[in-house]
């Protein structure tokens, strides 16, 4: 139908008052969907119509509101689930006080909380990393302890003996090959001790090491090769000396790395005799 | 009180808490059409009573696409009441209606007891008349034409009128609302 003549045959207030037929109704509301301002003028006409209807308002009796409610209540809905109450319209809902105020202090208590269970958690972990720097340092002052312990333990022992009377005093004096070259045995026949303290002696050549002799009843047996300190611990230079019985003097030569079974009785260069 | 729409919304899903609001807002003017219809007091009551039962249990099927709130309710509001006087007179064993029966005087003393809107003083009468049988009586046209002894063409012309009048008495208050906006911003503004 032409909007035109929709609009002079008078059939949209028919329309407006459901007076139309269903085919007649079924073409004005395909009509209405493509023109915005049918639609509109169908608007303007109902809502002058209902103003009509309004303008006829009288307030029912007072005792009927009651009646009606109750009826309306009475009347037995049919429910396949039971439905929820449609949330109600959001900008309405006033927020009281306390839940607007103790949501942001909660917020407040939270973040200090957490910040000080950090702080917290930060000051354990330095003092859990000085705890093992601690222990650790405790632990090098018991093994430094340890060590002077067992130094004082060898320190008086040698001092014991030097201070002995019985302890004989061997000078070893330096052959042609390092006149210079002295040392001392201390030899105690009663502790049967014996140490050499080395007061001058060339530096061994890279390859030689000196090596100790005892001169028993003309024959020269092993008391062993000075290393290069006598005590690394201490840093004094007495080197512990086997006892041997019936010694009647040192020699000290200069014998290849690791020792020689024979003392090598060119290169000797300190000799004493008790 | 609910919005508009949360009144349909409420009243589709059949929650108890929109009665009174529906209540309220609605049964004066819907009393109003009944009274029309019935022109009596006790039946009216009746009618009221079980428009809003019928408000109730159909509310789920309630389509706001179709037409307003108000239009759907006095739809129903207004078959009731015809089905009303219906039934009332087949007990009496008269005709179905009773409106061809009253004289058309006895209608005016309760449109004046009413008390109407200038919106219905401002319809003249002829016009009226027409749009009484058919928006509140659910006469057809052609019915309109043998009661009121009119011809058709006749009867359709003065719908069209009718309704445009009543279009215009509409737009006119919106028109009204309009230019007085600006007034009552300014009012507002003043108080803030």
């Amino acid at each position: 139908m032409d909007k035109q003549k929709f609009i002079e045959s008078g059939l949209i207030e028919q329309y407006v008052l459901g007076i139309v037929s269903p085919e007649e109704r079924r073409d004005i509301e395909r009509l209405l969907t493509r023109h915005p301002d049918l639609r509109q003028m169908v608007e303007e006409l109902s809502q002058g119509l209902e103003s009509y209807a309004k303008a006829h308002t009288t307030l029912p009796p007072s005792h009927l509101r009651q009646k009606v409610l109750e009826a309306m209540k009475a009347v037995d809905v049919p429910r396949s689930a039971p439905t929820s109450p449609p949330p109600p319209p959001a900008p309405v809902v006033q927020r009281s006080f306390w839940s607007r105020w103790g949501t942001a202090i909660a917020a407040v208590m939270v973040l200090g909380l957490s910040m000080v269970c950090m702080l917290m958690y930060s000051k354990q972990s330095e003092a859990q990393q000085q705890i093992a720097v601690l222990s650790s340092q405790v632990e090098a002052l018991q093994r430094d302890y340890q060590t002077l312990q067992r130094v004082d333990k060898r320190l008086q022992t040698q001092f014991a003996i030097l201070k002995d009377v019985s302890t004989r005093h061997v000078q070893l004096q330096g052959s042609d090959l390092a006149p210079s070259a002295k040392a001392v045995v201390y030899w105690n026949e009663n502790h049967q001790d014996a140490y050499l303290n080395v007061v001058d002696m060339p530096e061994a050549p890279h390859g030689h090491q000196y090596q100790v002799w005892a001169d028993v009843n003309g024959k020269h047996l092993d008391m062993g090769l000075l290393e290069a300190q006598a005590d690394p611990e201490t840093g004094v230079a007495l080197f512990k000396l086997p006892y041997i019985e019936h010694s009647r003097g040192f020699v000290i030569t200069l014998e290849k790395s690791g020792g020689s079974p024979h003392p090598t009785v060119e290169k000797l260069f300190v000799k004493g005799n008790l | 009180m609910y919005s508009k729409n949360y009144i349909i919304l409420l009243l589709q899903r059949q929650d108890q808490r929109v009665m009174q609001s529906l209540y309220d807002n609605y049964a004066p003017a819907l009393y109003g059409v009944i009274l029309r219809i019935v022109r009596s007091e006790a039946l009216a009551e009746d009618v009221l009573q079980d428009t809003f039962v019928k408000i109730w249990k159909y509310g789920p099927a309630y389509d706001p696409s179709k037409g307003s709130l108000f239009t759907w309710m006095l739809n129903i509001a207004r078959n009731t009441a015809i089905d009303a006087i219906r039934s009332a007179h087949h007990r009496h064993q008269h005709d179905c209606r009773p409106v061809e029966q009253a004289p058309e005087t006895s209608v005016q003393p309760n449109i004046n007891h009413i008390g109407l809107d200038n919106i219905v003083e401002n319809l003249e009468d002829k016009y009226r008349r027409v749009i009484d049988l058919i928006y509140f009586q659910g006469y057809t046209q052609k019915e309109v034409g043998e009661e009121l002894n009119i011809p058709l063409g006749t009867v359709k012309s003065r719908v069209r009128i009718a309704l445009r009048e009543l279009r215009k008495f509409f737009t006119s208050k919106l028109v009204s609302l309009l230019l007085y906006a600006p007034l009552l911003l300014k009012l507002l503004v003043s108080l803030g």
